[in-house]
C-alpha cells in the first residue's frame, strides 16, 4: 500500500488523488499539471447550435416579474439595457430600468446589450462589463461575450429578473 | 513507472470508442493497484444524416400540496413550453399524480397545441406524495404506441419524499429500462429524495438533477428536452468480461451530463448519445498485477441501439490493453487528470455525508475543511464558498444543511461535466 503524504491514509498504488483528504498523490504536481488557478463557470449553451431559430418569430419580449412591466421590440432590433432618469445625461437605453428599482437591484447604466447574432442564427445577449454582472439561467457571464438567447430564458440584471420570449 | 498504449480508437462503424487509461502511473510492485479508465463513446464524424426517431415523451407531475404556489405554476409553464418544442411527429402524455394519479393528457400525437395547453392549466395541487402511482401512470400510457419506433423516455418531477412505495418504483423502473424506456427525475426544492432519484434513473443511465428555485424549472426541462431530440443512439450497454484479476471498484458517467452508474451483473447501462456529444465514462479498477512487462487484457462491448442505421442493434467489440513496462514512461492525459480530481471532491462531500450520518461530526467538519481548501485550490471558489458555509452550519448545528448539501452534490457533479468538456475542446 501507498501511504498519503498529508494525512497518512493507506491508499491502493496508482491513486492519483487521496480519497480521504483529497490530496494529490506522488509527483504528479511535477509532472503534469493539476487543475488550479481561478476557474470560470461557463453558461450550459455556449455553441452556436443552441440558438432557437428565428424563423416566424418577429418580436422579443420582455417581462420583469418585480414591476410587472412587460415590453417588446421587433426581432432585429438592438437593445441596450441599463437605466438613465433625468439627472444623468447620454442617451436612454431601450430597455430603462430605472423605474423597475434598477438603483436598487444593482443595474449599471450600460448594462447589457440583447442583439441579433452576427451570422443572424439567433438572438444573443453579452454583458457590457457591468458592476454587478449579467446572469443568464443562473451563470453569470463574463463581459462582452455574446452568448445564445432563447425564448424561455431567465436573465438577471444584478439582481433583477426579466424573463424573455420570443413570439 | 509504467506505459501504455493510451488512444486506442475503433476508426470507422456506427460508434467511435476510444480508451483512455493511467497505467503510466503504476509501479511494478506486486500488489493490487488502482487504475483509472476513461472510455468514450461518440458517433462517427461523418454522421448519417438520417431523420432521428421521433420523441415518446411522457411527463409525471407532482401535483401534492407542497407544489402549490410558484413551484406547480413554473412546471406549468415548462410543460407548456415543452408542447411548444415538441415536434408534430412527437407523442406526448401528461400524468399528474398525489397518492394517486390523474391522466391529464391522454398520449397523443403533439398536434393541437393549444388545446393541450390548456389541459396542463387544469392541474390543481392537493394530497401527498406517492410516486409509484405516476409511475405506473405514466408507463401505462406512454406504451399505446409500439415502443421500438421511437425514442421513450418518462421525465418525474417532484418535490418530495415518497413513503412505502419506493422499492416497487425501483422495480418499475428496472422493467422500463428493460423495454428501452428511459427515465429521468428533477427534485425541486430540497426535500426529496436524491439517493432514490439517483437509483430509480440508474437502470436506464438517465439524469438526475436539483432544481433549487421553481424559476430554473424551464431551464432544466429545456436541457433535458433538446437532448432526447437529437438522440443518435440510446440503451447503450457496456458488458465487461474482464479477468479475475480486475475488479471494478465504481463507475461514473461524465457526459453528457454526471451521473453514477450502476454495476450490474458483467453490465452496466450507460444511457444515450445525445447529438454530437460524447458519452464518457470514468471507471475505477482494482488490479492484481504480477509486475513489469505484463500485459493485462480487458475485453469490453459496447451494445447500443441506433435508429438511423438500417440494423439498429450494434455491437462492437475489443480488448483494452493494460502494461506495466517499470520504467517511468509517459503521462496521464490532463482530461483523465481533472475528471479523477473533481470525482474524488464528489466522494469526499458523500464521505462527510456519511460522517454526519453516523454520527461523527467531527470527522464530518474536518472533512468538509479540507473539502474547502481543495476547492479552492482547484479554482472552483462557487464550490468552496458553498462548502465554507455547509462547514460553519455542521459546526454550529451539527447537523446538514439541507439546500447546501443538495447545492453541493449537484453543482459539484455539473463541474465534471463542463471541465471535462472544455478540457476535451482545447
Amino acid at each position: 500500500m501507498l501511504k498519503c503524504s498529508e494525512c497518512d491514509e493507506k491508499l491502493y498504488p496508482g491513486t492519483l488523488f487521496c480519497n480521504n483528504c483529497g490530496a494529490s498523490i506522488k509527483s504528479l504536481r511535477d509532472e503534469v499539471a493539476v487543475l488550479t488557478g481561478p476557474v470560470e463557470v461557463n453558461p450550459p449553451s455556449l455553441v452556436g447550435q443552441n440558438f432557437d431559430s428565428l424563423m416566424g418569430k418577429r418580436e422579443i419580449f420582455l417581462m420583469i416579474p418585480f414591476s410587472g412591466r412587460s415590453i417588446s421590440y421587433p426581432i432585429q432590433q438592438h437593445i441596450r439595457i441599463g437605466r438613465s432618469s433625468e439627472s444623468n445625461s447620454g442617451t436612454e437605453p431601450e430597455l430603462n430600468l430605472q423605474d423597475d428599482a434598477g438603483v436598487e437591484h444593482g443595474v449599471s447604466r450600460d448594462h447589457g446589450l440583447i442583439r441579433p447574432d452576427d451570422q443572424g442564427r439567433g438572438l444573443v445577449l453579452i454583458d457590457l462589463d457591468s458592476t454587478n454582472g449579467t446572469k443568464l439561467n443562473n451563470y453569470r457571464l463574463p463581459p462582452h461575450l455574446p452568448y445564445p438567447l432563447n425564448s424561455g430564458d431567465e436573465i438577471q440584471f444584478g439582481s433583477l429578473l426579466v424573463h424573455v420570449f420570443l413570439k | 513507472m509504467a506505459f501504455t498504449d493510451t488512444l486506442q480508437k475503433t476508426k470507422s462503424g456506427p460508434l467511435q470508442v476510444s480508451i483512455d487509461d493511467s497505467c503510466s502511473q503504476l509501479s511494478e510492485a506486486d500488489d493490487t493497484q488502482l487504475v483509472y479508465v476513461l472510455m468514450t463513446v461518440e458517433p462517427p464524424e461523418v454522421e448519417n444524416k438520417k431523420e432521428i426517431l421521433p420523441l415518446n415523451l411522457t411527463l409525471v407531475i407532482d401535483r401534492s400540496t407542497s407544489m402549490r404556489g410558484s413551484r406547480l405554476d413554473k412546471v406549468k409553464t415548462a410543460a407548456k413550453m415543452i408542447i411548444e418544442k415538441l415536434s408534430p411527429r412527437d407523442h406526448l402524455s401528461v400524468i399528474s399524480y398525489s397518492d394517486r394519479a390523474e391522466v391529464v393528457i391522454p398520449h397523443t400525437k403533439v398536434d393541437d397545441r393549444r388545446r393541450l395547453a390548456g389541459r396542463i392549466n387544469q392541474i390543481v395541487p392537493s394530497g401527498g406524495t406517492e410516486i409509484l402511482q405516476g409511475l405506473k401512470a405514466g408507463l401505462r400510457e406512454m406504451q399505446s404506441v409500439p415502443l421500438q419506433d421511437y425514442v421513450n423516455h418518462l421525465i418525474l418531477l417532484t418535490d418530495g419524499h415518497t413513503y412505502g412505495d419506493s422499492q416497487e418504483c425501483l422495480d418499475l423502473a428496472q422493467q422500463a429500462a428493460s423495454r428501452g424506456v428511459g427515465i429521468s427525475a428533477f427534485g425541486i426544492g430540497d426535500e426529496w429524495n436524491d439517493e432514490f432519484l439517483d437509483a430509480l434513473v440508474a437502470p436506464s443511465g438517465g439524469q438526475s438533477g436539483y432544481i433549487a428555485e421553481p424559476e430554473q424549472v424551464i431551464h432544466y426541462l429545456r436541457q433535458r428536452i433538446q437532448g432526447l431530440g437529437v438522440i443518435y443512439a440510446q440503451n447503450v450497454v457496456l458488458h465487461e468480461q474482464f479477468p479475475p484479476s480486475v475488479q471494478i471498484k465504481e463507475v461514473f458517467k461524465l457526459s453528457p451530463f454526471a451521473q453514477p452508474i450502476k454495476l450490474g451483473r458483467n453490465q452496466m447501462s450507460l444511457g444515450t448519445i445525445e447529438g454530437e456529444v460524447p458519452l464518457v465514462v470514468l471507471l475505477e479498477l482494482l488490479v492484481d498485477f504480477k509486475g513489469k512487462g505484463q500485459m493485462l487484457g480487458l475485453p469490453w462491448r459496447v451494445t447500443a441501439e441506433v435508429p438511423t442505421l438500417d440494423t439498429p442493434q450494434i455491437s462492437l467489440s475489443e480488448v483494452h490493453g493494460l502494461i506495466v513496462h517499470g520504467e517511468s514512461q509517459g503521462v496521464i492525459s490532463p482530461v483523465l487528470i481533472e475528471a479523477v480530481q473533481i470525482l474524488n471532491l464528489y466522494r469526499m462531500h458523500e464521505q462527510a455525508l456519511g460522517d454526519v450520518s453516523r454520527g461523527n461530526v467531527d470527522a464530518a467538519t474536518k472533512r468538509m475543511e479540507r473539502l474547502t481548501e481543495r476547492f479552492r485550490e482547484a479554482g472552483l471558489n462557487g464550490l468552496a464558498q458553498t462548502a465554507k458555509a455547509q462547514t460553519l452550519h455542521l459546526a454550529q448545528t451539527g447537523k446538514v444543511d439541507a439546500t447546501g448539501r443538495m447545492t453541493l452534490k449537484f453543482a459539484t457533479r455539473q463541474q465534471l461535466t463542463s471541465r471535462l468538456t472544455s478540457k476535451m475542446r482545447s
